[in-house]
């Protein structure tokens, strides 16, 4: 790293210097550019030494501290995704800086991204209830991601909700709940959804077994059962529109056994289906074949349709195979030849063996391949890149080992200080395990350098290094706050192709265009009887209509459209009291429908810091009160007198200087851009785009104040000339920022 | 307006030189510092850090310089990795307390190794922590819904430690709610919100919540104006100067309780301008209060009516006005009964002309649509920071006070208020830079750190003597900025977070709604320096404050005494103690008192008719911090995680009939969710019959506001006629194959002809005489309702009961 000689003393001269009187935009270029020269001088004069022995950090924090700092800008390697167990929502999160970059509603209304608080959402999870209400929390444990070939495709998420008995399909378009469907069969369903190697289906397990109908409640007649939610796929870049259909998906009867943690086939088990059963104080592994039930003759109800079990046993479709001890977790190998159960004893059952067993229920020592002592109270098992290495948490001893699962011998294990129970590898459930990570839950989570919050304390995982052959490195400590974590799964990050923006009027949930979009210069109100539509836009920095006026009792909807194509552009927004909101990304169109039993002003905006006036991104709701007699709002436009009219000219033209410099600079800023051939770079492109955009929208503005002045209306000529210097200011707002990041790519290059 | 004059008197303070000069230096670093950067580099070079060989092979093993190396990182970088890397033997030093915005609560996150801990619930339900879930916190939240309406969200702000002496005292924090005008109180005993109070008489507030320095009072001001009574008023320009109102509210705080007490609150009656943020006046400046206001032009949007939008008329004059307060002299008066004598919804309003009449509310001009107003740890200075102005201006307590004394006013306002003349307050302004918001403190004397939104960066300067210090990037548009207690008298210094409001080309790319990103700055050296992007995961955090953990730890708790109710901390009248579990049955209602121990509870199993009240009081037992129980009833939507020692009731009417699995998740151990019993709703006609008809006017309702459309792939799988089948609830009572609450609906169309089954459908209620309607009434205990179909509709149910049944008898003759 070179030095540059600029100490700091004489860049605070220079900057202070441009700081004098002049044009403040001006400035501003110049005080970045100055800014940015300095960036290098500030060169380490405080040693990592020093830093490591002030805060009391040894080597190996040293080291971890590398492997998971994230230099700005950088990007994760992989995406790791978690549901939050009763929470209902589902985090996002980076590996290996271990930071977390979203929450998702999933089951439970989250009101930033306006779910179950704008209608498209509120209807998507009132009618996944028979009961037309919305469910207020889920209860999710183990996701699932699509798969193609048994490798991860980066599509879609599934989450199987054992609260509510739901399941749920999310778009990685967006980041998105698609769609959430009640299991109209079963009532009590275990918190996993795991996929078909082609995302056939999204299966998801029984958990307790219990009558199916609501009107016996006699336990004798209970029953359980799997469920095979059919996926249609259909997706392009950027748009993922494939959902459940439930029409075509049934449920196969199962023995009435408390049904668990399960695995699909795949490879050399493809089509069959192994999971963990519990009756009567024993422990089985069910094996199923999936494939020859979704044959079998359904028995239709109103609303699905499921094969029973003795079809089932009849066709040899499934096996229950008594383990020797209990057992809390089945996994299939990548692979696909091996069924892994983890247990004190982490069994190793043969797949074939299994096959040919189909139908038959037998001890596992007729299809056990291996067994392998692990230590006390093993939770998990996982694999990785190796060739058939797998790692088993033993929770009581509080240590991973890692082992190989066809011969039985143990590698090495780590001690750790807290107990490990689930356990995950980057694609470890895929086909094709990724190594060097392994993340470890901690359920416990009570970590003693935290500063306490109460008894309500977040859920704690680890970052485990595996890269090494003979060690595994305790790396770093990660806390979850608002969650109840239990399986992770994690993806490389560039499976993942989310989309930046929607086109424009379309409704996120289904992925087309809203009937309610609206364009600019098309907003409208229509009344019909007392139903009142409001088709309006979003942009920055105003609402339009920017004034709605209702009768009381009136239903209200307010249809908005984010006419925004910039990235990262999102408003929110809601009427000050009426308990609704909506969060509009770039091009999205949703509604927000209430009904206005309240007389009064009600003052409604934009929820987002979407700019610099985003404070006067706002408007009125007026309510009427019942049997109002008074007209409509009257003349809101006064008349002014000639002094008042003289002063608007003088502030008018006043503005007109302002608008002339601050052009100046735009058109100054746009040479440089030009000059250096912004459009190479996709990200400055964007930004430029934007700032064209927002020098295009105030054309319409410059139109009004120069008709004004002409007809010497000096106050429409002066408001209209304020809004255009406004979108200038947004202009040289995102300007700046491209130009900020030009000279970043630039100098990068030299 | 505001005159010229003013602006030039600002404009000759700024020393003059010449700028020619100075460009044609700064152009020719230009070139020098391009080529400074791509040395220094400060780029994304962590873009490339992947896997090296095959992507997901396993490494090996690594050294420090080897995984330097693979992951791009800089000399700055490894520092920054080391200051806030914290391994669970070093401790975390701070705790910062977020507004969350829009997602209704308050994340929290340790600093500084800017780790996320916690999301304290205020305004929104949140069931990892239980809040909305028990009666106890549901109540707390129904404080909140105005006028009756169902408010289960918001828009929460600016968050306040209380303090003594004009320091932290870490007993309590308070927020308020942009979106519905509320303010909560929490306690840092436990981080749970304690009450929630309505302010009666806004309709929407910003600058909440300030502290006054020994919490006698918190800050609330109103954002956008609006009549106080609450009252309809047509939008005239007359009627909106005549009735709509901001103001600022102080509200009374009990330090020892932590409770406010609304009788003895007061709201100063502002003009119409829209209120902003507030801060409280502390040492020199003890007493006095300061809120600022952007739209002072009393200015209506209306792009519709032919109105320029809001965003043009708001921002249209020079400067905007300060407002200068006088709570403790307010406080004297009101005590004696002298002001504040109207009421308006239970809120006393000081009104303008008693402001006026005792010199407790002026007006100072202000930059330009400001922002923050912040008072400095001395008290003796105050500065404001206005987006549309490149300057932060600074005022000086002593001349205010000097002004007021002088009465040297340059006027009124247009309702009467005394206005300070600028160049009487103002201690001075410097240009900071294009679109300055907020101002926070550091250790060091007279310095001061300014985020400056539009140039996304944040500026160090000197406020006493009026000169910028240095520069320091954020990516993008940073809006509100905190430092470590920096709105105390005792700032710590070190460092220093810039809160952003977009992180283009930050973070993985999560779809179009982005995270919000939070940068720690070190402020410690000389020369600050960024060390560490924080994704922000949920919500948009407005304003943060940090606090030492020593501040409010020792009264930390991980376990409440057995038995408590956690909304009023006390013994709940609830708590059931280990072998006194008991069910008592009053009338309709079935009343639980249970236990949790070790994950089991007593009594395990309930059992009730359906249609009965079931009011479950359980008290967990344990007493460690790792006795925490999720109580779950499958399928019933009922849920409550049980804290160590609190006592909470579930109540809801068992309206659906069935056998539902009761399950109890330790949430400190990886045991899954085990099954304690069984929720046995024992099937009653009459009960069911209740439920159908809610379920009935729920459908009606939601068709008449608006109709369900799923997605195209889903409705083209759908039979014709299922979609309105499903919307009009037709399957709450009817199956085909087997009779429901109501007749089976197989082949139906072979019984009745089309014509019937429309007319049928229609208008039940004309054929309810009918002999064999009247049989069928009989039989299934109930009538079909009328469930509002539209004509158009009805066709396509017809044709989806066709479908149907031929497609079960396909089905079953396999």
């Amino acid at each position: 790293m070179k030095i540059i000689i600029f100490t700091a003393e004489l860049k605070a001269k220079i900057i202070s210097s441009i700081m004098r009187k002049s044009n403040w935009l001006t400035q501003s270029v110049l005080v970045v550019l100055v800014f940015l020269m300095g960036i290098s001088t500030l060169a380490a004069q405080e040693t990592v030494d020093a830093v490591m022995k002030a805060r009391g950090l040894s080597d190996k924090d040293k080291i971890a501290a590398v492997k998971t700092f994230m230099p700005r800008g950088g990007r994760d390697e992989y995406f790791g995704i978690v549901g939050t167990g009763n929470s209902g929502t589902m985090i996002v999160y980076g590996i290996p800086s271990m930071r977390i970059y979203k929450y998702v509603g999933v089951f439970t209304p989250e009101p930033w991204q306006g779910f179950g608080f704008d209608d498209e959402s509120s209807l998507l999870l009132k009618k996944s209830n028979p009961d037309d209400i919305i469910p207020t929390y889920g209860d999710m444990r183990f996701p699932a991601f699509s798969e193609t070939n048994g490798k991860y495709d980066g599509k879609y998420a599934f989450f199987s909700d054992g609260a509510n008995a739901r399941i749920a399909l999310l778009g990685l378009d967006d980041f998105e709940t698609k769609q959430v469907l009640s299991n109209t069969i079963l009532k009590s369903v275990f918190p996993e959804a795991v996929v078909t190697p082609n995302t056939e289906y999204v299966v998801q397990s029984g958990q307790f077994p219990m009558p199916w109908d609501n009107k016996v409640t006699d336990m004798a007649k209970a029953k359980n059962g799997i469920t095979f939610w059919k996926v249609h796929r259909i997706e392009k870049e950027g748009e993922h529109k494939g959902r459940i259909l439930k029409e075509e998906s049934f449920t196969v009867e199962m023995p009435a056994y408390t049904l668990d943690y399960n695995d699909i086939g795949k490879g050399a088990s493809d089509g069959m289906m192994f999971g963990l059963a519990f009756n009567g104080g024993k422990t089985y592994v069910y094996a199923l074949d999936y494939k020859k039930a979704a044959g079998l003759k359904k028995v239709p109800t109103t609303l699905s349709q499921f094969v029973p079990l003795d079809a089932v046993k009849k066709a040899g479709a499934l096996s229950m195979i008594e383990l020797p001890a209990s057992a809390n977790m089945v996994k299939v190998s990548p692979d696909g030849k091996y069924v892994v159960v983890a247990a004190d004893n982490v069994l190793t059952l043969d797949a074939a063996k299994i096959k040919s067993n189909l139908g038959k229920d037998v001890k596992a020592d007729a299809v056990l391949h291996k067994s392998t002592a692990i230590g006390k109270g093993v939770v998990d098992v996982t694999f990785d890149y190796r060739k058939n290495i797998a790692y088993a948490s033993a929770h009581d001893d509080s240590k991973i080992v890692r082992f190989n699962y066809v011969d039985g011998k143990k590698m090495d294990e780590v001690k750790l200080d807290f107990k490990p129970s689930y356990l995950t590898t980057p694609q470890g459930l895929s086909a094709a395990p990724h190594s060097n990570y392994l993340i470890a839950v901690d359920k416990e989570a009570y970590l003693k350098n935290l500063p306490k919050t109460g008894p309500v304390r977040p859920s704690v995982q680890h970052l485990i290094d595996i890269s090494a052959d003979n060690e595994m490195v305790d790396t770093y400590t990660m806390t979850l706050p608002q969650a109840n974590v239990y399986g992770n799964i994690a993806i490389l990050r560039t499976t993942i192709k989310p989309i930046i923006r929607y086109p424009t009027g379309t409704n996120s949930r289904t992925g087309e265009a809203s009937p309610f979009r609206a364009v600019a210069g098309q907003e409208k109100i229509e009344r019909q009887g007392n139903r009142v539509h409001v088709f309006g836009t979003l942009i920055r920095s105003h609402i339009t209509p920017e004034i709605v006026e209702v009768n009381e009792g009136d239903i209200v909807s307010f249809h908005l459209t984010n006419l925004e194509r910039a990235e990262d552009e999102t408003h929110g927004f809601t009427v000050d009291t009426y308990g609704k909101h909506g969060s509009f990304e770039p091009g999205k169109t949703a509604s927000l429908t209430f009904v206005a039993n309240k007389a009064g002003v009600f003052p409604y905006y934009c929820t987002e810091f979407c700019s610099a006036l985003h404070l006067e991104m706002e408007g009125i709701l007026l309510v009427r009160p019942k049997g109002y007699k008074g007209g409509p709002a009257g003349a809101v436009n006064e008349k002014l007198t000639k002094e008042q009219l003289a002063a608007y000219k003088k502030d008018y033209e006043k503005k007109l200087k302002v608008i002339k410099q601050t052009g100046d600079v735009i058109n100054s800023v746009v040479d440089y851009l030009k000059k250096n051939h912004f459009e190479k770079y996709p990200y400055v492109k964007a930004l430029v785009d934007d700032a064209f955009d927002q020098l295009n929208k105030g054309k319409m503005a410059e139109e009004k104040y120069k008709k004004y002045a002409k007809e010497g209306k000096w106050k429409d000529a002066f408001l209209w000339a304020e809004q255009y210097f406004q979108y200038q200011v947004k202009a040289a707002d995102v300007g700046l920022r491209a130009k900020k990041l030009l000279g970043e790519k630039l100098a990068k290059e030299q | 307006m505001y005159k010229n004059s003013k602006l030039n008197w600002i404009m000759k303070n700024i020393k003059n030189k010449s700028w020619l000069r100075i460009l044609s230096a700064a152009m020719s670093l230009m070139l020098v510092a391009l080529f400074a950067i791509s040395c220094g580099g400060n780029g994304e070079k962590g873009k490339k850090g992947g896997a090296t060989g095959d992507i997901g092979a396993p490494r090996g093993k690594e050294s420090f310089q080897d995984i330097v190396k693979r992951r791009g990182l800089n000399e700055d970088d490894v520092l920054a990795a080391v200051k806030t890397y914290t391994p669970d033997n070093v401790k975390d030093e701070a705790i910062t307390a977020n507004s969350g915005g829009q997602e209704g609560n308050m994340p929290s996150y340790v600093v500084p190794s800017m780790r996320m801990v916690k999301y304290i619930p205020i305004n929104t339900r949140q069931p990892y922590a239980g809040y909305g879930y028990s009666e106890e916190t549901y109540n707390l939240m129904k404080k909140g819904f105005i006028d009756g309406t169902q408010i289960l969200w918001g828009d929460t702000h600016h968050p306040g430690f209380s303090e003594t002496n004009g320091d932290y005292n870490g007993k309590w924090m308070v927020i308020n709610d942009k979106a519905n005008p509320r303010v909560y109180v929490v306690n840092l005993k436990d981080w749970y919100v304690k009450q929630t109070v309505q302010n009666p008489i806004f309709r929407s507030d910003h600058g909440g919540c300030f502290f006054t320095p020994n919490s006698e009072y918190f800050m609330e001001a109103c954002q956008y104006p609006a009549p106080f009574d609450r009252k309809y008023y047509p939008l005239t320009e007359a009627n909106y100067h005549k009735y709509w109102r901001g103001g600022v509210t102080y509200w009374k705080f009990d330090d020892d309780k932590g409770k406010v007490d609304l009788k003895n609150s007061f709201t100063f009656e502002f003009p119409p301008y829209t209120q902003d943020l507030s801060d409280a006046g502390k040492a020199k400046s003890y007493g006095w209060g300061f809120t600022n206001s952007f739209c002072s032009e009393v200015y209506f949007g209306g792009i519709m009516q032919g109105r320029p939008p809001f965003e043009a008329g708001c921002s249209s004059r020079d400067v905007d006005y300060l407002h200068v307060t006088n709570w403790k002299k307010a406080e004297e008066l009101f005590k004696a009964g002298k002001i504040g004598k109207k009421v308006i919804n239970g809120m006393h309003v000081i009104t303008i002309p008693e402001s006026i009449k005792y010199g407790l509310l002026y007006l100072i001009p202000e930059p330009k649509s400001p922002h923050g107003v912040d008072v400095n740890p001395t008290g003796e200075y105050i500065i404001v920071a206005g987006k549309l102005d490149s300057h932060a201006w600074v005022y000086k307590f002593d001349k205010i006070m000097k002004a007021i004394k002088d009465k040297n006013f340059e006027g009124k306002d247009d309702y009467g208020i005394p206005i300070i003349p600028l160049e009487a307050a103002l201690h001075g302004s410097v240009e900071v830079g294009l679109g300055p918001l907020h101002n926070q403190y550091d250790s060091r004397d007279g310095v001061v750190y300014t985020s400056i939104y539009v140039d996304s960066r944040v500026t160090k300067w000197d406020y006493k003597n009026l000169k910028v210090l240095d520069y320091v990037p954020s990516h993008y548009n940073i809006g509100h900025l905190v430092s470590y207690h920096g709105d105390t008298k005792k700032p710590k210094g070190k460092y220093l977070i810039a809160l952003n409001k977009l992180s283009i080309d930050r973070f993985n790319p999560v779809g179009p709604l982005h995270p919000q990103n939070h940068q720690l700055i070190d402020i410690a050296a000389e020369h600050p320096k960024l060390i560490y992007d924080l994704p922000l995961p949920m919500g948009e955090p407005h304003y943060t404050i940090m606090m030492d953990r020593n501040y409010y730890e020792k009264n930390n708790l991980e376990a409440y005494p057995v038995g408590t109710d956690i909304v009023t901390m006390s013994k709940s009248p609830y708590a059931t103690e280990a072998g006194a579990e008991k069910v008592e049955t009053k009338g309709n209602t079935v009343e639980v008192f249970g236990t949790i121990k070790d994950g089991k509870v007593t009594p395990a199993d309930i059992n009730v008719k359906q249609g009965q009240d079931v009011v479950l009081h359980l008290t967990n037992l344990g007493t460690t911090p790792f006795d925490h129980y999720v109580y779950e009833i499958v399928s019933y939507d009922k849920m409550y995680p049980y804290a160590p020692g609190e006592t909470a009731t579930i109540k809801f009417n068992a309206e659906k009939a069935g056998v539902y699995p009761i399950v109890v998740d330790s949430q400190n151990s990886p045991k899954k969710r085990q099954l304690v019993g069984h929720l046995t709703v024992s099937f009653d006609q009459k009960a069911e019959n209740d439920r159908v008809l809610a379920l009935t006017k729920r459908i009606n309702w939601d068709n008449k506001v608006q109709a369900f459309k799923p997605s195209a792939i889903e409705l083209k799988n759908m039979l014709p006629g299922e979609m309105e089948f499903l919307n009009y609830g037709c399957n709450a009572c009817h199956k085909f194959g087997e009779p429901f609450n109501g007749p089976d609906l197989l082949m139906v169309h072979k019984r009745r002809s089309d014509k019937w089954l429309r007319e049928w459908i229609l208008n039940p209620e004309s054929k309810y005489k009918d002999a064999d309607i009247e049989a069928l009434r009989q039989q299934f205990k109930l009538a079909m309702p009328n469930q509002h179909v539209d004509p158009k509709d009805v066709d396509k149910l017809i044709k989806y009961m066709k479908a149907k049944s031929e497609q079960v008898v396909k089905e079953m003759s396999k």
